[in-house]
């Protein structure tokens, strides 16, 4: 998918569920994208998969989404820990990962 | 029971009711307790609650009912554990945005939570500028006023000086709105008070109007930009050169309006990491680095970008780092920082990565860097896959000597004692945070090092 189409996609999705419901829901990952992962993983920045485009994460150096929940909590390479969503639960994160790589390789496990 | 008793047994279970029904409070009870950690990677804590409140009634809830310490993080980028918790972590990532504008006024109402790099883009759209920006713009805005963070300039004050006004939510649960007018010296405590006011929700902020800059990069002996450096950075908008270890040479980089529309924003974020392989490649030989460094970057190494100043402004760090960061008073900084450059010589330790020297305009916040003295500031870093203990205790004597106060944000070793010699109005903070804070529910272990805690305060 084209980058900029996936991009779109995913914020009509985070405003859908992120704008619409005020109050507690279920985890799904669109609002911990909008607010904390979106800012580099659709700006194109080199070596940083974009979300909604497969390719960047089948290419990447795994596949195993529990290694990637677990970059994402401690860190990893320029990606601050927690993904700098401070407040996110590992279910949110879970939600948000699974988000970004949906259409890839990658098995979700996201609970 | 006292009738105002009562009330505040209702006010507080009502909190405690909306706490517990606030979004993101609720995680399954499958997931783990996850660690919340800085960006630099040397913090880390594991609070009992990461709460992301959704509206002052939301932060108001959380601050009355929430267990201690609450801390308050933006997005971890301070260097200490300023924000570490077992108790409450407070995110203010839902609370962003530009509430509004006064155009004749040049002034924007903002929702704390917001990330410097939204920011920028979001006051272009209305006709404004940041009057200054640090180099960095991952931060949240309330975590750059609350550490006094700052650009660089003679000319411009630190971001907490540009603040017009802010709402101060206490740990009370009360909204404080406070100004130069209203609860002035609230206004004056909490433009930069390290968290331990409260939450600021929103901020007024004095701007500029938008413009296109210039930034100017090169290479010059470091003898000569010391020797340069008060002309340097009176005669730029911006100026502030990185001396770099070992190499007898400095960065130097200017920035200034332009009437040009090219937009030309490239630059290497990894370029930091060539010296370290330059010097890992040499061997840690220190004249052969040196060496390598001029035939590398000794002839005048230059390279220019250009564009809408809130995008020139910032820099990409792809590098994690440490670092520790004083201000002494302006006319001492080319002296220190050549202290700083001998000693790290004379020691032989392996640090390569370059010094930050800034120039910032005095200020009249209280617990500012930069209140009553305008500065200059000396950053050490070091790779954060590095100790940075050797060179930060050789260097941070030497601060000393010249007076130096430590950025809040950023690594040091002092206490409460040393600093209230630093801040003349150290005890005017102290007595708005013990009115604002009587138990200390905002004090965690590193603001009772660096501020005392509140009974001694």
């Amino acid at each position: 998918m084209h980058r900029s189409l996936a991009f779109a996609a995913i914020v009509f999705a985070a405003c859908l569920f992120g704008c619409a419901q005020p109050t507690a829901k279920p985890a799904d990952g669109t609002e911990a994208f909008a607010l904390a992962c979106a800012h580099c993983h659709v700006s194109g920045l080199a070596g940083v998969p974009a979300a909604g485009v497969p390719d960047d994460w089948n290419t990447r150096d795994t596949k195993n989404f529990e290694v990637l929940l677990e970059r994402v909590v401690a860190g990893h390479g320029n990606m601050p820990p927690l993904g700098s969503c401070a407040w996110c639960s590992e279910s949110e994160l879970r939600a948000a990962i699974a988000l970004m790589v949906a259409g890839s390789e990658i098995e979700v496990d996201a609970r | 029971m006292t009738m105002r008793t009562r009330r505040q047994l209702i006010r507080d279970g009502l909190a405690a009711m909306a706490l517990a029904s606030m979004p993101g409070c609720a995680a399954p009870d499958r997931d783990r307790r996850l660690p919340w950690r800085n960006w630099a990677g040397d913090h880390a804590c594991v609070p009992e609650a990461r709460l992301a409140p959704r509206n002052e009634a939301e932060l108001a809830a959380v601050l009355q009912a929430g267990a201690g310490p609450i801390r308050p993080v933006g997005s971890g980028h301070s260097f200490t554990p300023i924000a570490a918790t077992d108790g409450t972590l407070v995110s203010l990532d839902r609370l962003r945005g530009v509430i509004g504008v006064d155009a004749t006024k040049r002034s924007a109402e903002v929702w704390a939570g917001t990330r410097l790099h939204a920011l920028g883009s979001e006051l272009d759209r209305r006709g404004q500028l940041l009057t200054v920006q640090p180099d960095i713009d991952d931060q949240a805005l309330a975590g750059a006023l609350a550490t006094s963070t700052h650009g660089t300039g003679p000319g411009f004050g630190s971001m907490s000086s540009y603040v017009e006004a802010l709402t101060l939510v206490t740990p009370a649960g009360e909204r404080l709105r406070c100004d130069r007018d209203r609860e002035a010296d609230v206004f004056h405590a909490a433009r930069c008070s390290v968290g331990a006011l409260g939450v600021i929700s929103r901020v007024t902020l004095s701007n500029s109007a938008p413009m296109n800059v210039e930034e100017r990069t090169w290479t010059a002996p470091v003898d000569e930009v010391l020797a340069s450096a008060e002309t340097l950075a009176a005669e730029n908008m911006h100026m502030e050169f990185m001396p770099m270890p070992r190499s007898g040479l400095s960065i130097v980089v200017t920035t200034n309006p332009t009437d040009s529309d090219a937009v030309v924003l490239h630059e290497d974020p990894t370029s930091v990491e060539q010296l370290r392989a330059a010097w890992q490649a040499v061997g840690g030989d220190p004249a052969i680095y040196r060496q390598v460094v001029w035939e590398a970057l000794g002839e005048g190494a230059a390279d220019v970008r250009s564009g809408p100043a809130f995008l020139v402004r910032a820099h990409a760090r792809y590098t994690r780092f440490r670092e520790m960061e004083y201000t002494v008073p302006e006319a001492d900084g080319p002296d220190c920082v050549r202290e700083v450059l001998d000693a790290l010589e004379r020691a032989n330790l392996p640090l390569v990565f370059p010094l930050e020297v800034r120039y910032v305009q005095e200020d009249d916040v209280w617990l500012s860097m930069f209140e009553g003295r305008a500065g200059c500031t000396i950053s050490i870093h070091q790779f954060a896959d590095e100790d940075p203990r050797p060179a930060f205790e050789l260097i941070e004597p030497i601060f000393q000597r010249y007076a130096g106060r430590p950025h809040w944000g950023k690594l040091h070793t002092l206490s409460a004692d040393v600093l209230r010699e630093r801040y003349p109005r150290w005890d005017d903070f102290q007595r708005v945070r013990r009115a604002l804070d009587p138990k200390g529910r905002m004090s965690n272990a590193w603001l009772e090092r660096t501020l005392g805690s509140v009974a001694e305060g």
